[in-house]
């Protein structure tokens, strides 16, 4: 087993170099054979006894020096495991040099740092650089006299305590010393640097060796500018004040504080009013709109500079001449007057707001129990204050205004006929019973009244002096628009009825009117004029015995009472007459009657056509009877007696088979022709008896109530309970189903098979007495 | 003048130059009418400052009643046409227990109409 004692390099050792000298190279010992070379050194003998014999040469030098000593030989236990060796024994591993070096190097560090690399995908090792302890660290005040912090403290006037410096000081203080010595062995008396000296000394030594300090005065001397020199070649530095942290001066210095006053000003306040404002979604509104109109305003202002400067300025001048002051005030009125009007209605419908709810939702619930019958329930009365003496001569609906009426205020008494110096016609709303809505005056009484059922503002008057007076509502005057004169076509008698007809071929409004002096006259309004045509003239119808000519009777005419055109048939009207006959004329042909029916034996009072069924009309007469006549037959379908003088007669918007009838001891009858042909539904007096004559009854169109006109000026308005209104199934479901044209021609149906059940027998008989 | 603000928050475009406020014969007539209908217990024009114009009230009462309805009557023209700004007040009725009031506002004045409800049942014949 060859060993090879390995050694560690640059390593001595001094004892075991001995022993190798003594070793030799000679003799082979099992252990150093090789090692021999090498001088085995750094082993001890050992082991066997070849050892012995080497160490015993060696060591018998020693031994022999030291014979008491017992050669011990040291057993050591062979290495078993080899540390990195192959073949380690104990004495390579004494011999070997353990080296121990001082390094920087921190042992603890980590060697083998690891980082993974991602550009390779591999981890990688890493050095670590810093990886030094520090061994030994002293904190110093100095720092280099090259480096910054030095320069900085040169500059700033500190000096640096260079070796120089540090050697001035030194030699300041040796030669301070040398010069002590020298003085106090010589006893100089020159000496600057010397202050502590005794001067006693010196003056003691001053004569003696006065030479000797002389020479050393110059030596002093000397070494003094060398001193300076040096200081010199330092520079400022030796006198300077160094600035370092030792030595360190505060210095504080207090300046004067001045007073503190303080000056304030107070103004007077500026003028502050508050002003407070809303703003709403309206405000905006309003505001938008009126800058719009600004606009508008302006634009046009604009376009009239542009378009017509003279026609402006003459306009503009007669602006200025109105009177412009009261306008806003008139505006302002007239606004005021229709809130008032408002107030009123309001005031009216608070004191009569049973009634107001009566008119509306009434409806008479024993009318169940009763099979036919009906009543009338009394609602509003009219009135107005200055016709309180007067009669109602004539009621008429407007057929735009449901709540509008108009009625007409004068006289019936013959004697009295010109004593209403002023007489009206008011038309009253519904809905203010206090006062009309408006108002018109006339010169005198007025017998008939009409509006124009298009143009509801327009209203035909008849007056008693036999004039004919149109008004406008739209204007406000009360006088009217249009009144005929002597001159223009009036009337020599009472105008006693009027109606509007068509408007004419040239568009223009036209009515008729006929009066007691036997004309039916035809008034057109053309413009401003207004013209009359006479249409017919009604002859006299009795014969008349004349003893002295007989073209009298064609010259006589017979006052007509009552004129009514046929709701189909414009050209066809009939006429009633004072005697009591009914003529029915055409407007084309004026000498000429299409029939003449011997209606009553007084005078007419009243015709009215029936709008279901167009050749039915109903007559009325002071005799107390109302009549029933089919145009073409000569005799009455039906006959009724009241027992009293019948008023007026009127037939009912809703149904084919209903009329009104009022008479002079304050009742009004209606009658239902389908559910009695022969007694009133309804017989209810409305006035106490007496008091007062009913003069004239008409239906409302729209509303179930009837307005009925007295002698005292009132205008009654009653409600017609179920019964009086009622409707078949069929047309029920008819205008359910809102079909009016069906309601219509089952309406028509009804009053037809009435007819029909009353005609026949008849018929046969009128045609055969059908004569002129 | 609380007065002021409120009516100088009233944006009726211009200011109203005519504070006076005279009334026509037609308006005076109708007026008195109303004022002597059943139950009605007076009646008040306003301008559209809150001054009262024109009373059949005595004066304390008129006062009253001009400010507090006036400041009523912005109040409900505000919520009409706050809801609809197309829209605009006509007029209202307040009924209390004692009594009712009838009020027609317009920019430039008030109407007010103080009536006493119905107690007893109207014999129409």
């Amino acid at each position: 087993m060859p060993n090879l004692p390995l050694k560690s390099p640059g390593k001595t050792s001094f004892a075991k170099s001995a022993l190798i000298r003594g070793k030799g190279s000679g003799t082979a010992t099992p252990f150093g054979g090789v090692a021999g070379k090498k001088g085995g050194g750094g082993n001890l003998p050992a082991g066997g006894p070849g050892h012995e014999g080497e160490a015993n040469g060696i060591l018998e030098g020693i031994s022999s020096l030291h014979s008491w000593i017992k050669t011990q030989t040291m057993i050591r236990p062979t290495p078993k495991i080899s540390r990195g060796k192959l073949n380690g024994t104990y004495e390579e591993d004494a011999d070997e040099d353990v080296v121990i070096t001082l390094t920087a190097k921190n042992p603890q560090a980590p060697k083998n740092v690891v980082r993974f690399d991602y550009t390779s995908g591999e981890y990688i090792n890493i050095k670590l650089s810093e990886t030094m302890i520090d061994h030994l660290e002293i904190e110093s005040t100095c720092f280099h006299r090259d480096s910054v912090e030095a320069k900085k403290q040169i500059q700033a006037g500190g000096g640096a305590m260079n070796a120089s410096s540090f050697r001035h000081l030194a030699k300041g203080v040796v030669k301070r010393d040398r010069i002590i010595s020298l003085i106090n062995t010589e006893g100089l008396d020159e000496d600057e640097h010397d202050e502590d000296l005794d001067e006693e000394r010196t003056k003691r030594n001053q004569t003696a060796k006065r030479d000797q300090v002389a020479r050393d005065a110059e030596k002093v001397k000397a070494v003094k500018p060398r001193r300076r020199d040096s200081d010199d070649e330092d520079g400022d530095g030796g006198d300077k004040k160094l600035q370092n942290q030792f030595s360190f001066v505060e210095r504080a210095t207090q300046t004067m504080n001045n007073a503190m006053k303080s000056a304030a000003i107070q103004t007077e306040p500026p003028p502050r009013a508050n002003f407070s404002d809303s703003v709403n979604q309206w405000i905006i509104f309003d505001a938008y709109t009126a800058y719009e109109k600004q606009k508008e305003l302006q634009e046009e202002q604009e376009k009239n500079k542009g378009k017509k400067e003279e026609n402006v300025s003459a306009y503009s001048i007669k602006r200025i001449l109105s009177d412009k002051k009261p306008d806003p005030n008139e505006d302002l009125n007239r606004n005021m007057l229709k809130a008032a009007k408002i107030l009123e209605r309001m005031v009216n419908q608070n004191t009569y707001n049973d009634i107001a709810l009566d008119f509306k939702y009434w409806e008479d619930a024993s009318d169940e129990f009763r099979e036919t019958e009906g009543t009338l329930l009394p609602l509003w009365k009219f009135n107005f204050e200055k016709a309180r003496d007067m009669e109602i001569t004539c009621l008429c609906w407007n057929p735009c205004y449901t709540d509008l009426f108009a009625a007409s205020y004068g006289t019936y008494n013959f004697y009295e006929q010109d004593k209403p110096e002023e007489s009206y016609v008011c038309v009253f709303s519904l809905k203010n019973p206090s006062f009309p809505e408006y108002l018109c005056k006339a010169h005198c009484g007025v017998m008939c009244v009409d509006i124009h059922p298009r143009h509801p503002h327009m209203l035909a008057a008849g007056l008693a002096d036999g004039s004919v007076a149109v008004y406008n509502l739209q204007v406000h005057s009360q006088d009217p628009f249009y009144l005929s004169t002597a001159n223009n076509g009036k009337h020599q008698d009472i105008v006693w009825q009027i109606k509007w007809a068509k408007d004419n071929l040239d568009g223009y409004l036209n009515f008729y009117s006929v009066s007691g002096d036997g004309r039916v006259t035809n008034w057109t309004i053309v413009k401003t004029a207004l013209w009359h045509t006479d249409t017919m003239s009604i002859k006299f119808s009795r014969h008349l015995e004349n003893f002295s000519e007989e073209l009298v009777r064609d010259n006589l005419r017979e006052g007509g009472r009552c004129v009514n055109f046929n709701p189909t048939d414009e050209t066809m009207f009939l006429v009633g007459t004072d005697e009591g006959v009914i003529y029915k004329c055409t407007t084309e042909y004026s000498s000429k009657y299409l029939e003449t029916y011997p209606a009553h034996n007084t005078s007419i009072y009243n015709i009215a056509w029936n709008q279901y069924v167009p050749s039915i009309f109903i007559t009325c007469a002071s005799e107390w009877m109302i009549k029933i006549w089919d145009h073409n037959s000569r005799k009455p379908l039906f006959m009724f007696d009241l027992n009293s003088q019948v008023g007026d007669v009127a037939w009912a918007p809703y149904s084919s088979t209903v009329f009104a009838a009022v008479t002079i001891d304050g009742k009004v009858h209606v009658f239902d022709l389908h559910v009695d042909k022969y007694h009133p539904v309804c017989s209810q007096p409305i006035i106490p008896r007496k008091k007062a004559r009913l003069n004239h009854v008409s239906f409302n169109l729209h509303h179930p109530i009837l307005i009925v006109g007295d002698s005292k000026g009132t205008v009654h308005c009653v409600k017609l309970s179920p019964n009086l209104r009622r409707q078949t199934k069929e047309v029920k479901t008819a205008l359910a189903n809102k079909e009016p044209k069906k309601a219509l021609e089952l309406e028509i149906k009804k009053l037809e098979n009435l007819l029909a059940m009353v005609r026949e027998p008849q018929d046969n008989k009128g045609r055969k007495e059908d004569e002129p | 003048m609380k007065r002021s603000d409120q009516t100088s928050a009233r944006s009726s475009g211009p200011p109203k130059v005519n504070k006076k406020i005279l009334l026509s014969e037609e308006m005076e007539v109708t007026l008195k009418r109303i004022q002597e209908s059943k139950n009605v217990i007076g009646v008040i024009v306003i301008n559209s400052e809150g001054m009262p114009v024109k009373s059949s009230l005595d004066s304390t009462l008129t006062v009253q009643y001009a400010d507090l309805i006036s400041q009523l009557c912005q109040q409900a023209q505000s919520v009409i046409r706050a809801l609809d700004p197309t829209n605009d007040l006509d007029y209202f009725r307040v009924k209390s227990k004692k009594y009712e009031i009838l009020i027609a506002p317009d920019s430039s004045y008030v109407l007010i109409v103080l009536q006493n409800p119905i107690v007893e049942e109207l014999n129409v014949k």
